[in-house]
């Protein structure tokens, strides 16, 4: 029986370590909709991280990633690992809805395995901001591995580099040739490559083009760490025929094994947390001090200056930045900066 | 900074291989801004149910045409009460003869959405059980 962290710990806490899944779900939207009282379970729950292999999975929409993902749960299953999956899907721009469909593919069930679909409800990146912090809370609820699916598009292919200890790269036969593959940069994210798909023509030439570029660019360092040594496999996938299933598996844990050997999951983890950092600093930059400094008088003379053209936009820039970086700059802000927000009271159990 | 947002699960079960009406109503909810996530053909109740407390859904949708809705139904409305998740509102749609509609209000269906309903009194019905559902929680 894992600890479950002794009676200091507040019920949900508990209940969260203890794996319940009605809490861990509450949690994650509470996350989702930045919920104040989160703050405080997260805090509780934080020691517990570090035991989770957090696995990315990027590719082109349509790739079959969440195809791979369910064939892979099941191979993990076996070793009775328990699994936790995050499906990120797009929503709309505009009205902030979305179908997410990923999880129609993933059509398991197990007492090990929690599928969760997340919209990216329009943040940057296409991984929403609240990823880090739903990461820990799987974490420590006690998942060894948690699978990341990407939108499959843009930023998010190369944000999942932040939050993942290792990336699956999902390609197709047929999507073009060696100079495609050296523009399209996936290349660089990759640290293990499936050609999925592998029972349609054109597969072989596909990963050997890729085995090749691999070879050609195999990176003696990544972000900075030094990963000499490491070329990443390439695999050929079917999850129609059940054909590579396993050496998927195996690609994945030698990664991890790797990775852990030079000691550098400590590296991932680190990257992790910068980015996590940089995130939560920007929201309270946000919502601290540039939503009240945009109420200020000189914010709006200074607007009203650029729009009539009386001013260009590169002095009113430093004129503000002069202003935030006087002495006295948060004194001379309004004091109202909490922005009206749904859900504000406490969601009771 | 988002606020909440409703998230919805759109859910097919038994032995019922027709799902246009299930899908125009899960994009005609996702158009009003909620989350919709859908089970995909020939669910379960048991099924159903997991995915929605994994999902933290506030509202399930269950679409049929069998004729069986007497029996799936009410399974769900007993399997979410079984798993202390009966705080989620449940309405359905498709063919369901109108005699019935008293019965399924009677077990906790929130409503039922005949062939040929507005799609915007569905998405309004939607978040009127959703706020129901706040006022619920907050008051346990």
């Amino acid at each position: 029986m894992r600890d479950e962290g002794g009676p200091t710990l507040s019920a949900k806490a508990r209940a969260i370590r203890a794996g319940d899944v009605r809490t861990i779900s509450r949690g994650i939207s509470g996350i989702e909709n930045g919920d104040e009282e989160m703050r405080d379970l997260l805090r509780e729950l934080y020691p517990f991280t570090g035991g989770a292999r957090v696995i990315g999975f990027t590719g082109a929409p349509g790739a079959g990633k969440s195809s791979v993902i369910h064939e892979l749960i099941r191979e993990y299953l076996r070793f009775g690992l328990r699994i936790a999956v995050l499906a990120v899907d797009p929503t709309s721009e505009f009205t902030g809805g979305g179908v997410l469909g990923d999880r129609i593919r993933m059509p398991v069930f197990h007492d090990h395995l929690y599928i969760r679909s997340f919209g990216a409800r329009g943040r940057l990146g296409g991984l929403s901001d609240s990823c880090g912090q739903v990461l820990s809370l799987l974490d420590a609820a006690g998942f060894e591995r948690i699978f990341v699916e990407t939108v499959g598009a843009g930023q998010s292919e190369i944000e999942i580099r932040y939050y993942a200890d290792t990336v699956v790269v999902v390609a197709n036969p047929n999507q073009g040739d060696d100079i495609q593959m050296l523009k399209a940069g996936i290349l660089e994210i990759g640290d293990v490559f499936i050609v999925n798909k592998c029972e349609l023509p054109g597969a072989d030439a596909a990963a050997a083009e890729l085995t090749k570029m691999t070879h050609l660019f195999a990176k003696g360092e990544r972000d900075g760490d030094q990963i000499a040594g490491y070329i990443p496999p390439v695999i050929k996938v079917s999850t129609r025929e059940k054909i590579g299933l396993p050496e998927l598996l195996n690609g994945i844990e030698e990664c991890l094994h790797y990775l852990e050997d030079n000691d550098l999951l400590r590296a991932s983890r680190r990257r992790r947390v910068e980015q996590d950092l940089s995130h939560t600093l920007s929201r309270v930059w946000q919502n601290k001090v540039l939503a009240p400094f945009k109420a200020t008088p000189l914010w709006q003379s200074l607007s009203e200056d650029v729009s009539a053209a009386r001013l260009d936009p590169w002095t009113a820039g430093e004129r503000l930045w002069e202003a935030i970086t006087a002495a006295d700059f948060i004194t001379t802000l309004p004091q109202k900066t909490t922005l009206p927000k749904k859900r504000s009271k406490p969601r009771k159990e | 900074m988002s606020g909440g947002k409703i998230r919805v699960l759109i859910a097919k079960v038994g032995l019922d291989g027709h799902d246009v009406g299930a899908k125009v109503v899960a994009r005609g909810l996702a158009d009003a801004g909620m989350e919709v996530i859908y089970t995909g053909l020939r669910q379960t109740p048991q099924t159903v149910v997991k995915i929605a407390v994994q999902e933290d859904v506030d509202i399930i949708g269950i679409s049929l045409l069998s004729g069986s809705h007497m029996v799936f139904i009410p399974e769900v409305i007993r399997l979410l009460k079984e798993n202390k998740a009966d705080d989620i509102g449940v309405f359905c749609g498709g063919v369901i003869p109108v005699e019935d509609i008293t019965e399924l209000k009677k077990i906790g269906v929130k409503d039922v959405f005949l062939t040929g309903s507005n799609m915007k009194d569905v998405a309004a019905r939607a978040r009127e059980i959703y706020a129901e559902r706040q006022e619920l929680r907050h008051a346990r």
